[in-house]
């Protein structure tokens, strides 16, 4: 086969998704709140995502909340409650080496949340729910990248436009219950998100 | 029911390495998985690994792996052949389809998709053994010193996730017990009446999470450097275990290198051995690889190794 593609798009997987947890980090310099909530989101997110996962197949709660907590605290809390999702619930659906890859997607949607807010400062839920819908289908697309470079061959345009075209149904399925979940769910997710965005907000007086 | 797939210390010999040489060791497995082509290789790597996980008690964690791999190793080798119109010798000649052009199936693509399978269910081995050997909250420590606080996150949120699924059965029996009917109406009252569950459950874990919180900062979370102390020794199986798996990785280069282990499938498929090489090659690695196996056997029957590692 030459070039073993599988394996270098496996490790960049591994290595991007190590290094942007490790910059976020430092980055961030996460306060007791600041922990402790995207640890109970993710975990949220995670249980969303084992349970219903299964009994729902591809319709998930889970991944409009990722956006909405984006959205709601930033770039960072988006995606680190993002990238655990996938981390956290493969703990009990299986991991493997598609986890890396997986925390990516993730990670980008908890950051597009952000980018949105960040471009259109009025946006509403109705934003979120649209972008939530093109998530379903382009979180397909970049997963069939990794399982297109590991278990096909010869790697062309054609075997990954067939690979994708089989996932298509998962992906619709996905990017429909992104919709309905949403659009059901969206505006009270923002409210009470943004309600401990606000208690959390703590600013010391000096001087008083 | 899925008590079985995850770590339990049963006090065996190969669950007291340290972290760090099983994550070299399983590393080098992954490695290894991807870059070997034939089929052969590929065969010993799930023979080792099946021997591995029998170590670990864990060949009924193990079945399941195996009936999900089998089943997506059909898929591959269905869903390959469509796709790929690069072997040479064509077993069925199908009709023309627009967009794909004429559907031959061939004789390489159906090996070529088994093979694909058969590295699936290596790698899947190897995840099954990660999780039947490895200590989750010693691995975690191994990493808490360059990374604490993403360390800290995905220990909090592992721990907060059987909570989280108790909250949410308890939440769903009292509101059921208030005369909420989950399975009656159509699908926009269904819908309705989870959201008031959803909105419960992420109101109530949120408030939990300041709970948390002030719980944290009450036992000087972020008020200074953080502290390490780390009792995982490395002992000298630790050592051996990471040198055979070091050993394994430059005799598997080498290997590669030269040609062993590489196998082509199109347009006709390499004969599985072509010199002697490739057996030997395969023996080496194989025999580094399997250190920690012989270490096992060792502990168990030999006075001599158990009094040394």
């Amino acid at each position: 086969m030459g070039t073993n593609w599988g394996l270098y798009i496996t490790m960049a997987g591994i290595f991007s998704v190590a290094l942007l947890m490790l910059g976020m980090e430092k980055k961030a310099g996460l306060n007791a709140r600041q922990v402790s909530l995207i640890a109970m989101l993710a975990a949220f997110c995670a249980a969303g995502r084992a349970v219903t996962g299964v009994a729902l197949l591809f319709l998930q709660p889970t991944m409009f909340l990722v956006e909405i907590t984006g959205f709601v605290f930033g770039a960072r809390a988006g995606f680190f409650v993002g990238a655990m999702t996938p981390l956290i619930s493969n703990f009990f659906m299986g991991q493997g080496p598609w986890t890396p890859w997986q925390m990516i997607c993730w990670g980008l949607v908890g950051m597009s949340g952000a980018a949105v807010r960040r471009l259109f400062p009025h946006a509403g839920y109705k934003t979120i729910t649209v972008l939530c819908f093109i998530w379903g289908y382009l979180y397909g697309a970049v997963m069939d990248v990794w399982q297109w470079s590991v278990f096909t061959g010869p790697l062309c345009f054609k075997s990954y436009f067939l690979l994708w075209v089989a996932g298509f149904s998962f992906d619709s399925l996905r990017a429909a219950g992104n919709l309905l979940f949403c659009a059901a769910l969206g505006s009270q997710s923002i409210k009470i998100l943004r309600y401990f965005h606000k208690k959390m907000d703590v600013r010391y007086l000096e001087n008083i | 029911m899925f008590d079985k797939l995850f770590y339990q210390d049963k006090g065996l010999f190969l669950q007291s390495f340290h972290p760090a040489a099983v994550l070299a060791y399983l590393f080098v497995l992954l490695l290894l998985s991807l870059l070997y082509d034939n089929p052969i290789y590929l065969l010993s790597l799930l023979l080792l690994l099946v021997l591995l996980i029998k170590g670990v008690d864990g060949m009924e964690a193990w079945e399941g792996f195996f009936k999900a791999g089998v089943f997506l190793m059909l898929v591959v080798m269905i869903v390959n052949p469509l796709v790929i119109r690069a072997g040479a010798t064509i077993i069925w000649h199908g009709p023309v389809l627009p967009f794909l052009g004429r559907l031959d199936i061939s004789m390489e693509a159906v090996y070529f998709g088994a093979v694909s399978g058969l590295r699936l269910l290596v790698i899947m081995s190897i995840f099954c053994l990660y999780n039947l050997m490895v200590n989750p909250d010693n691995m975690l420590n191994l990493f808490s010193g360059a990374a604490g606080k993403s360390v800290l996150l995905v220990a909090l949120a592992t721990r907060m996730f059987p909570t989280m699924v108790r909250d949410l059965k308890r939440i769903k029996e009292v509101l059921q017990f208030r005369g909420v009917d989950f399975d009656e109406g159509g699908l926009w009252e269904r819908v309705k009446k989870y959201s008031g569950l959803y909105n419960v459950m992420l109101l109530s874990s949120l408030e939990d999470s300041m709970e948390i919180a002030e719980s944290m900062q009450a036992r000087a979370y972020g008020s200074g450097r953080r502290s390490v102390y780390s009792r995982n020794l490395l002992r000298p199986r630790d050592y051996l275990s990471i040198g055979g798996s070091l050993l394994a990785l430059s005799a598997a280069t080498w290997g590669l290198l030269n040609g062993c282990g590489r196998y082509s499938f199109y347009p006709v498929a390499d004969v599985l051995i072509s010199d002697s090489s490739t057996p030997a090659a395969l023996v080496v690695v194989l025999f580094y690889l399997s250190v920690p196996l012989i270490l096992s056997e060792g502990w168990k029957y030999c006075r001599f190794i158990k009094s040394k590692i």
